[in-house]
């Protein structure tokens, strides 16, 4: 008697356990990383009575999460991947953003300080025309410093989130070590199994830490897991935690790295750190950030000294010889912290056209300088003092241990440097340092070209020097015209032919007859003079960069380019890993989230085992009943 | 087979998240009217675009450097063709004045309107371009070119500028000259009966000597001649080729040397053993030659011998005036081939401007009916996916239990 009515106890109970299941599932429909559990049951041991098993009713053996191993661990690699992807696509996107708009870029800026030029060279001696260039002037480098900030920024935003992620990192360490201990306390409690919210948890914790950084998680037979880093490293194993702390990098203090305090401890594992956030902005730095400043610092630093050395061959409204227009970026070069020799390495930029964009590293053997590009595209040694690579001089003095190293930045300070300097309008020099004349008394037909300044640092270029046809007229002395003294004897002259001298270069041409003359002279009061002009204006097509390949603009157009396919190639892979992640997700959740019509058709289920179980009792108190009624 | 209720839900809002966001790229593109909006989009098109667009801002920047080339030629144009008409006014009263038969009155009245036009064609010669520039004045533009200088009671003018010459960018590789040198205009002017004059370097006095010309035509040598001062008010003039002193005097600052048909004047304050040489030239400048014509035609002619030398005179001024005018007219013509070219190389960077417009609108510009098609479609897959949604969401077994 009292069987039946325990049996239906048990069926009453368990259903009771199923609906609350159900409920549990239909609460947590929307809870992310939620598996649906389900109510594991089994027959209980019959009663061996009068020799034939009666079933005893039911028993909730445990209580059963949805879950595949294989898709949770294959899902964290996937969405490691995606996470770096999606950074570096979210990332290039804003260096994509910043140089999008058409009308704020270098072009503009470049265009119109060439026009403000060429206006000059159209009206040499107008004011207008002069102010118009002092400002466009300092409209192109403030545009340089504007692009150059906005790039600094990112950089400086790069570091600051690589520090919250590694905190963040080593705040989930410790999460999922309490989760470790949580389960390994459940269990230690007589759990059978361990509680499916605890393992999901943990699996949520080690999915975000995933979007992170990538790991390795492997189960242990006690349920908690230990966590690896990418080459191996430990960052938990069976409740020791070992933590990621950023430090300044040695090499480059406006840098830091990510160094790995375990055992060994203080081990340096930037490089080898891959995946998730922390790898994409890594990636981003180095395969984007650093080649878009360098390529804009390379620009400013082409346009500075190309202006500035034809610039200084130009002569002033007030008949001074011209001064450098802008300032030029220099070389950065640090020195690494742990160097212990006393030597110093300085870099001067020698050949801009030689320049590249990337940074080099000097390092002392002992005996030898090796300096090479960080990509090691080319590379140098020597025992100094003086070594010299795509268009650097590298200088070192003092004494160097062997193992000392330098970073060296040829252009990623170029665009923050580069500001314009002249700010009084009589100090363009539009016009040639000299002219030439024919003296009037002249009786061949020779002329004489205007002259070009060959070395603007001759102490002698602006005096007054007379060409003096000998008798034959096939030679000529060189005079000074103020006393008639002889400066160079017996020229032999050659129609057409270069005559070098004090700095300048001259051509006469034709047939001289004895006694002519020809002055060269300083371009006093030259305010007409726009030949200095057309000069700066032919710049700007003239291919003075990369080996003389490209001219300003195409070096700002190939770094937009460039940027642009980088962010193009990043926005396709980012694509197609999130499309991959997606469909991983999708098979995850088919099987292992809920669905709420499924749920429905098992409360109805269980609601209706529920209302059996009872019928049960309600028979067993029938059967009872009549059993009483009978006496 | 089964799936997830979380995961119909996100699926379903992700895919309206897709069309909102092409939509929003789509209307991005038509209200900017252009087909890539970030270099991302079409990375090699957006470098060659910004190659371009500099390309068409030069060439728009030689249209202007050719406006104001044209300016400047153009006042040229207008100068010389003044100059030559006064040149040819002159030329006329010169031929009118080359006549024995007339007075010295008539004479005088006719060298009187040549000085007027001396007047006129200096102020020419000191043209101010729009920017307040001396036109003709070389690289100094506010050096006033040409200067009169008083020797006794003649004015020579003096080039006082240089031989500069600018030119303006006109396109990618040329260059166009937009002016000449006042001493190539007015000074330097073939002559046959030219002389040229000159102070020794090492004198140590301040004597100048001016131009000199033949007085007497047909006693000129073509020897070289040098004056030499034996005292601060004496001199020797030496034939250089005989090595005969041919002329000797005493010195009165602003008075006309003649000797052997050639008159010059010395002022100033010369020393003993200072030195100046004529010789015969090649050149001779305009100014000179209308100065001779004007001096000569005011000169009394009392003798029929003086008429001789005077027509003789009058002759060489002429013959020097055609050629004046020769080269006045050479210049004036060659300014206008100028202004040609520059309007040919107008309609070139023009044409070229056009292609660089209609290459730069292929590459940046939107197609408008193919964007407004793409709009359409995606708003109508749009409004699908949310009618769809609200379909499936809507429909839920709990909906039945009731």
């Amino acid at each position: 008697m009292t069987g039946i009515l325990d049996t239906a106890v048990s069926g009453l109970l368990t259903a009771q356990q199923q609906l609350a299941t159900t409920g549990h599932n239909i609460a947590n429909a929307s809870t992310p990383g939620y598996s649906r559990q389900r109510v594991e049951t089994v027959a209980q041991r019959p009663d061996n009575l009068s020799g034939i098993g009666i079933g005893n009713g039911v028993l909730v053996s445990s209580i059963e999460r949805y879950h595949d191993q294989f898709i949770t661990s294959e899902l964290r690699h996937v969405q490691s991947e995606q996470s770096r992807l999606d950074t570096l696509h979210t990332l290039a996107a804003l260096v994509d953003d910043v140089l999008a708009d058409p009308e704020g870029g270098i072009t503009p800026a470049l265009q119109d300080f060439f026009s403000a030029v060429q206006d000059i060279a159209d009206a040499p001696a107008s004011a207008d025309a002069r102010i118009a260039l002092i400002y466009q002037a300092d409209a192109l480098s403030q545009r340089f410093q504007y692009f150059d900030r906005r790039f600094a920024d990112q950089d400086q935003q790069v570091s600051e989130r690589t520090r919250e992620i590694v905190n963040d990192i080593n705040g989930f360490v410790r999460s999922i070590d309490n989760v470790n201990k949580e389960i390994v306390a459940a269990r230690a409690n007589g759990l059978k199994t361990t509680p499916p919210d605890l393992l999901d948890h943990r699996d949520q914790l080690l999915a975000d830490m995933s979007a992170l950084i990538d790991i390795d998680v492997i189960e242990n037979a006690n349920n908690t897991v230990d966590i690896f880093a990418p080459q191996g490293q430990n960052l938990l194993s069976q409740h020791t935690v070992s933590q990621l702390r950023t430090v300044r990098d040695p090499a480059n203090p406006t840098r830091e790295r990510i160094v790995y305090d375990g055992i060994p401890s203080n081990i340096d594992i930037t490089d080898t750190l891959s995946g998730g956030e922390l790898g994409g902005l890594l990636d981003f730095r180095r395969e984007m950030l650093d080649g878009v400043r360098n390529q804009l610092g390379l620009v400013a630093i082409g346009i500075a000294e190309a202006f500035n050395e034809q610039h200084r061959q130009g002569m002033t409204l007030e008949g001074q010889l011209g001064t450098d227009f802008f300032q030029m970026g220099l070389p950065n070069t640090t020195p690494h912290s742990n160097n212990t020799g006393s030597a110093t390495v300085a870099a001067a930029i020698t050949d801009v056209s030689a320049l590249t964009t990337q940074n080099y590293r000097a390092t002392f053997d002992g005996t030898n300088w090796t300096v090479s590009s960080l990509d090691q595209s080319s590379t140098v040694s020597g025992t100094g003092p003086n070594l010299t690579i795509d268009g650097l001089t590298i200088q070192t003095t003092g004494t160097a241990a062997a193992g000392d190293h330098f970073l060296i930045q040829p252009t990623l300070g170029g665009a923050q440097s580069f500001t314009s300097v002249i700010s009084r309008t009589e100090d363009i020099a539009a016009a040639s340092p000299i002219r030439t004349a024919a003296h009037p008394n002249n009786q061949g037909n020779a002329i004489v070209n205007t002259g070009a300044v060959i070395d603007v640092n001759h102490p002698n270029l602006l005096d007054s020097v007379q060409v003096q046809f000998n008798d034959p007229a096939t030679s000529f002395d060189l005079i000074d015209p103020s006393t008639g003294a002889v400066l160079l004897a017996n020229q032999a002259y050659t129609s057409n032919s270069p005559i070098d001298f004090n700095g300048w270069r001259i051509e006469i041409s034709g047939t001289p007859q004895m006694g002519d003359r020809f002055t060269i002279e300083a371009n006093v009061n030259g305010s007409s003079d726009n030949r200095n002009m057309l000069a700066l204006a032919e710049l700007q097509g003239r291919n003075t960069l990369l080996s003389g390949t490209a001219n300003f603009q195409e070096v700002y157009s190939a770094m937009v380019a460039d940027v642009g396919s980088q962010t193009r190639y990043a926005e396709i892979n980012k694509e197609a890993q999130t499309s991959l992640y997606t469909t991983l997700e999708a098979r995850r959740e088919n099987f292992a989230g809920v669905n709420l019509d499924e749920e429905a058709a098992d409360l109805l289920r269980f609601q209706q085992a529920y209302e059996a179980s009872a019928r049960v009792i309600q028979t067993a108190n029938t059967i009872f009943q009549s059993l009483l009624n009978a006496f | 087979m089964r799936v997830s209720s979380s995961q119909v839900f996100l699926q379903s809002l992700a895919s309206m998240q897709r069309h909102q966001v092409d939509i929003a790229k789509l209307q991005n593109q038509i209200t900017s009217g252009k087909q890539h909006l970030r270099p991302s989009d079409a990375p090699a098109t957006m470098g060659r675009t910004l190659n371009l667009e500099q390309t068409s801002r030069q060439t728009q920047q030689f249209q202007e450097n050719i406006t104001v080339a044209e300016n400047r030629l153009a006042l040229e144009e207008t100068v010389l063709n003044d100059a030559t008409l006064i040149l040819q006014r002159t030329r006329e009263l010169a031929i009118q004045g080359n006549n024995t038969a007339l007075g010295d009155d008539a004479r005088r009245a006719i060298a009187s309107e040549i000085r007027e036009r001396i007047g006129e064609l200096i102020s020419l010669g000191n043209t101010v371009d729009a920017n307040g520039d001396y036109l003709f004045s070389g690289y100094q533009g506010q050096q006033k070119p040409l200067i009169t200088e008083k020797f006794g009671n003649k004015e020579y003018v003096r080039f006082a500028g240089d031989q500069g010459v600018r030119f303006i960018q006109v396109s990618e590789s040329k260059q166009i000259k937009t002016g000449d040198s006042g001493f190539d205009i007015f000074f330097n002017v073939p002559s046959n009966y030219a002389f040229v004059t000159e102070a020794v370097i090492s004198n140590t006095g301040n004597g100048v000597i001016s131009p000199a010309y033949p007085a007497n035509p047909d006693a000129i040598t073509g020897d070289r001649y040098r004056i030499e001062f034996t005292g601060p008010s004496n001199y020797d003039v030496i034939n250089e080729s005989t090595g005969n002193t041919v002329h000797s005097d005493s010195y009165v600052s602003g008075n006309t040397l003649e000797f052997e048909g050639i008159e010059t004047i010395i002022k100033g304050t010369p020393v003993a053993g200072d030195q100046f040489f004529v010789q015969p030239g090649k050149s001779q400048s305009i100014f000179f030659t209308l100065e001779k014509l004007a001096s000569t035609l005011e000169a009394p002619t009392p003798t029929a011998a003086d008429d001789t030398r005077v027509s003789a005179v009058m002759g060489t001024a002429i013959d020097d005036l055609g050629k004046a005018l020769d080269n006045v007219t050479e210049f004036r013509t060659q300014t206008g081939a100028r202004l040609n070219s520059l309007d040919s190389q107008h309609d070139q960077n023009e044409a070229y401007e056009l292609q660089i417009q209609s290459t730069l609108s292929q590459l940046r510009d939107l197609d408008y009916v193919e964007a407004i098609g793409q709009l359409q479609f995606q708003m109508f897959a749009l409004e699908a996916a949310q009618a769809s949604f609200a379909r499936i969401e809507g429909n839920s077994l709990f909906n039945y239990l009731r």
